[in-house]
């Protein structure tokens, strides 16, 4: 029996044991009270942006990241090959080749190595896979001190933390965090303000460690199989004095670093340091062949879960990963929490993607739940990595273990039976009433339970008529004239709402279904349709998005039109792309969905590629200037961009002003909201304050999600902003073609 | 000959263009006496009378080794890291520079002639100006011969003064290696 005050005892200790990773809620509590972190990251992901992008207008992002994709899809393919060749040769050149196939043999290699040498201080380059394995913690139980040389990862030691970021370990700090650790903590007399002096100070406190350390250890950003070389990229210097002062020199590398050629080098280099920090090259670019003369090399080539994830086809390509932090740096809710939260040892998005096969499931369950699906880090990944399906699947395991959430539980439940979701629509309608009066939003501030939910945001009110309820389903609409000459007149289309336009927005279903009519078409709302099953999907429950998945594809299927278009974004991402990958392993209904994928389409897309619609063809004169929000789904997952901007500058003739940051999700994140208000919050805010800093007094989208975020943000805030869905706008000028008399 | 000079005086303007807004300093010198007198001057600003020599520079280019101390300033071939270690002037010599990314590629398998482009406060490195190449895609030969040796090799790109922007994304420069950093071209170097 344990007493309570042993108890106590222990869980204050392990408290102040900054080993010890303190459980997610918090971890996230920490962050949300510290307010620089905050600030600290968002200026690291701006400026990053800046240069990163900058950096790649000077080479093809797209073509670079498809042949390194490649090639490590051929290094996995032939994995056994290219390790056998990389020690052959590395052992040629007379370095010593370890195996380590879990954590503790990978420490216990490095322990023996100490030992031998009688080394009892090692000075350590940046790498994450002693992090992985908690290397400087075993080996200080075992009397060897672990001094990490690169100013980051230094600082975060010191501190008693761990890297927040896997390029940039100490962005989540500032200067004031560095003297207070460097003054209070270290008795190391520095200024508040001067960063320089800090830098040398911590400078020259590490410098002589290089002279005395017995063992310097590096990690690897590749290993080359053709000449048995490791490829090392530093900005500092300290990479390649831990490399070349101490007697002998220990790489620590997982196997997935493996790269055949010095040419595949050349392109991993290309991407590289565009993507970790918006340089050509970092500073230093090292390839080690063999020891130093008179010293002494060894490679510990780790798997530690690497083999596991390679024999899973759906995590297989996080292999790929060459560790440039990008992921991170696009990040909305890592911008807002930090590392230490959006992650686990390894952060960002690969953090979410791959600890479960370093650390186990239980360690990412929670932290994997602040991923809201934006898809930007897929974008800005240098080997295109599906990581927002990834994570989507690791949720999917979590749920599968542990169920999910009660409400979340019980609103699955609900939309995934179409009886059971019209009637709980029904029954909102009136048990709404009271707190609705008649009005567009449910307003429930005044219940202190719900604050955390509601005083940053109103919730919308349900229509009283729905789509379905306006429209005869399975028929068409009688066939109009076209306002403007299309070459999809007289086709065909089925109308896809999604089920929140169905039951809140329905005139933006209507919209889109007058847009179609006025281009001459004919047009139906198909019967059967509930939701698409993107709300199942990303809160994790794979079943229910499943069965979802395939009342759609029924529905639509049994429509039999040419199109099928949709005016949320958000739905035909699912349909399009998601459908596709739920069904890998089903072929009959991958098939169908691969063929319903190729008619379906969103509004903007269709109206400019399929009814191309002409510059100028809907303008009407002077227009106040609008601001376009990018929906993360239309700019990430459609990759909607053009589109947009073409039907409201140059067909409809209305002047858009660019938001800052417009790449920047608006908080939405289906469920995000609700188990992370704070951070949605935030993002909301800084959407709504971008948007006001254009001077236009409408946000355009194309996604019901954001629109109900946005106008929910706008209400709460009070805040002097119209939300609008683009398809309202043209079907308004459509309107107006159509009463206006052709001369 | 002409030809290759032009051709390499085109490659060094775009080294120069790369290199230059990341801190380092491109010159050019027609021999090794010109080169003398630019590194005695640098070794002058530095408030200094003596270089620390990488042995391979005293090996393939003497002759530059001979001018310099001619003009004053004390020669130290570097024999083990200490001697290199936070001294105010390193000499080096390039196998080659890449114009693509304003980086000198050095073949420094022996720690001495690695010290002095590592160690030093300031990085003097020489590269004869028909080691210019246009892109990275020529060093993978390049990288394939000294890693080929027998017993290996250690090889860098270097691509400016170490730096950190750890702390708040600020630039600074000079943290482990080098905090100046002079790539100088000579035409005609042995």
């Amino acid at each position: 029996m344990v007493s309570a005050q042993e108890q106590h005892a222990r869980s204050q200790h392990e408290h102040d044991d900054p080993h010890v990773i303190q459980p997610f809620p918090e971890r996230y509590q920490t962050a949300l009270d510290n307010p620089r972190l905050a600030a600290n990251v968002t200026r690291y992901q701006r400026n990053w942006r800046v240069n990163r992008d900058t950096s790649f207008e000077e080479v093809e992002f797209e073509r670079l990241r498809t042949e390194f994709k490649a090639t490590k899809t051929r290094v996995q393919d032939r994995l056994d090959d290219y390790l056998a060749q990389f020690q052959k040769a590395a052992e040629e050149t007379g370095a010593i080749v370890h195996h380590a196939g879990n954590a503790r043999d990978a420490n216990r290699i490095a322990l023996e190595i100490c030992r031998a040498h009688e080394a009892k201080q090692i000075v350590k380059s940046k790498s994450m896979v002693t992090e992985e394995i908690e290397l400087n913690h075993f080996l200080e139980g075992q009397g060897i001190e672990c001094v990490e040389t690169d100013l980051g990862e230094w600082i975060v030691q010191k501190a008693g933390q761990r890297p927040s970021h896997i390029v940039g370990p100490a962005l989540h700090m500032g200067r004031q965090d560095v003297a207070e650790l460097l003054n209070d903590k270290l008795n190391v007399p520095v200024s508040q303000e001067d960063i320089p002096e800090q830098v040398h100070a911590i400078r020259d406190l590490i410098r002589p460690l290089f002279f005395t350390a017995g063992i310097g250890m590096t990690g690897a950003n590749a290993l080359i199989a053709e000449s048995g070389s490791v490829m090392m990229c530093t900005n500092e210097g300290n990479g390649r004095m831990a490399s070349s002062v101490p007697p002998v020199h220990i790489v620590m590398a997982g196997i997935e670093k493996l790269i055949p050629s010095f040419d595949d080098a050349v392109t991993q280099l290309r991407l590289l340091g565009r993507s970790g920090t918006g340089q050509r090259l970092t500073v230093y670019t090292t390839f080690i062949t063999g020891p130093t003369p008179g010293h002494e090399m060894h490679i510990i080539l780790v798997d530690n879960g690497r083999r596991k994830m390679r024999a899973m086809p759906e995590f297989r390509e996080a292999l790929h990963c060459i560790r440039c932090g990008a992921c991170a740096n696009v990040c909305p809710p890592y911008r807002e929490v930090g590392g230490h939260v959006f992650g686990y040892i390894y952060t960002g998005a690969i953090g979410l993607v791959v600890t479960q096969f370093h650390h186990g499931l239980d360690a990412i369950a929670k932290p994997q739940s602040m991923c809201l699906s934006c898809n930007a880090c897929e974008t800005v990944c240098p080997v295109n990595i599906p990581l927002p399906q990834q994570i989507i699947d690791v949720r999917k395991m979590v749920v599968a273990r542990k169920g999910l959430a009660g409400p979340k539980r019980v609103v699955v439940a609900i939309i995934q039976r179409p009886k059971a979701f019209s009637l709980a629509t029904r029954i909102g309608r009136r048990a709404q009433l009271p707190v609705t009066r008649g009005g567009k939003f449910v307003h429930l501030r005044g219940v202190p339970k719900l604050n955390r939910q509601t005083k940053w945001r109103s919730m919308p009110a349900l229509a009283t008529k729905t789509v379905m309820d306006r429209v005869a389903p399975g028929n068409f609409f009688p066939q109009q004239s076209a306002v403007v000459s299309n070459p999809v007149t007289g086709k065909t289309a089925a109308v896809f709402p999604g089920c929140i336009t169905d039951r809140v927005y329905p005139e933006q279903g209507m919209a889109v279904i007058d847009i179609l009519r006025g281009l001459g078409m004919r047009v139906m709302v198909p019967k059967g349709l509930n939701c698409c099953g993107l709300p199942s999907s990303n809160m994790g429950d794979d079943p229910a998005a499943k069965r979802m998945a395939k009342q759609t594809i029924q529905a639509l299927e049994r429509a039999q039109c040419e199109y099928i278009v949709s005016g949320s974004a958000s739905c035909v991402a699912m349909i399009m792309q998601d459908y596709i990958h739920l069904f890998r392993n089903d072929p009959g209904w991958q098939r169908r969905a691969i063929a319903l994928a190729g008619k379906v389409r969103d509004l903007t897309t269709f109206l400019v590629h399929d009814a191309q619609l002409q510059p100028g063809a809907l303008s009407a004169g002077e227009e106040e200037p609008i601001t376009y929000h990018d929906s993360c789904q239309g700019l990430n997952a459609l990759g909607l961009a053009a589109e947009p901007r073409y039907l409201l500058s140059d067909v409809l003739g209305i002047p858009v002003k660019e938001l800052a940051e417009n790449r920047l999700c608006c908080g939405f994140g289906g469920s995000f909201g609700f188990d992370f208000p704070e951070v949605s919050e935030r993002l909301m805010n800084a959407k709504l304050d971008n948007a006001a800093a254009t001077g236009a007094h409408t946000v355009v989208t194309d996604n019901q999600g954001c629109i109900m975020h946005l106008r929910g943000g706008c209400d709460a805030g009070k805040r002097p902003m119209t939300v609008s869905h683009i398809a309202e706008l043209i079907s308004a000028r459509m309107r107006q073609r159509q009463s206006t008399p052709i001369a | 000959m002409e030809i290759d000079l032009e051709h390499s005086h085109l490659l060094i303007a775009q080294f120069a263009e790369r290199a230059t807004p990341l801190g380092s300093v491109v010159d050019r010198a027609a021999d090794s006496a010109g080169a003398a007198g630019s590194i005695a001057a640098l070794v002058k600003q530095a408030g200094a009378d003596v270089i620390s020599v990488a042995p391979v520079v005293s090996e393939r280019a003497p002759d530059l080794i001979a001018a310099l101390a001619a003009a004053g300033v004390t020669i130290q071939v570097i024999a083990t890291p200490e001697d290199a270690r936070d001294r105010p002037v390193g000499l080096s010599l390039a196998t080659g520079a890449i114009a693509e990314t304003g980086s000198v590629l050095l073949d420094e398998r022996q720690l001495a002639d690695r010290a002095a482009s590592l160690m030093t406060l300031h990085s003097i490195v020489l590269v004869a100006a028909s080691d210019i190449i246009p892109s990275l895609d020529s060093t993978p030969a390049l990288l394939r011969e000294i890693a080929g040796r027998s017993g290996g090799g250690y090889a860098s790109f270097v691509t400016g003064p170490s730096r950190t922007a750890d702390i708040e994304m600020s630039l600074t420069v000079g943290v482990q290696g080098p905090g100046q950093v002079t790539i100088l071209f000579v035409d005609s170097l042995t």
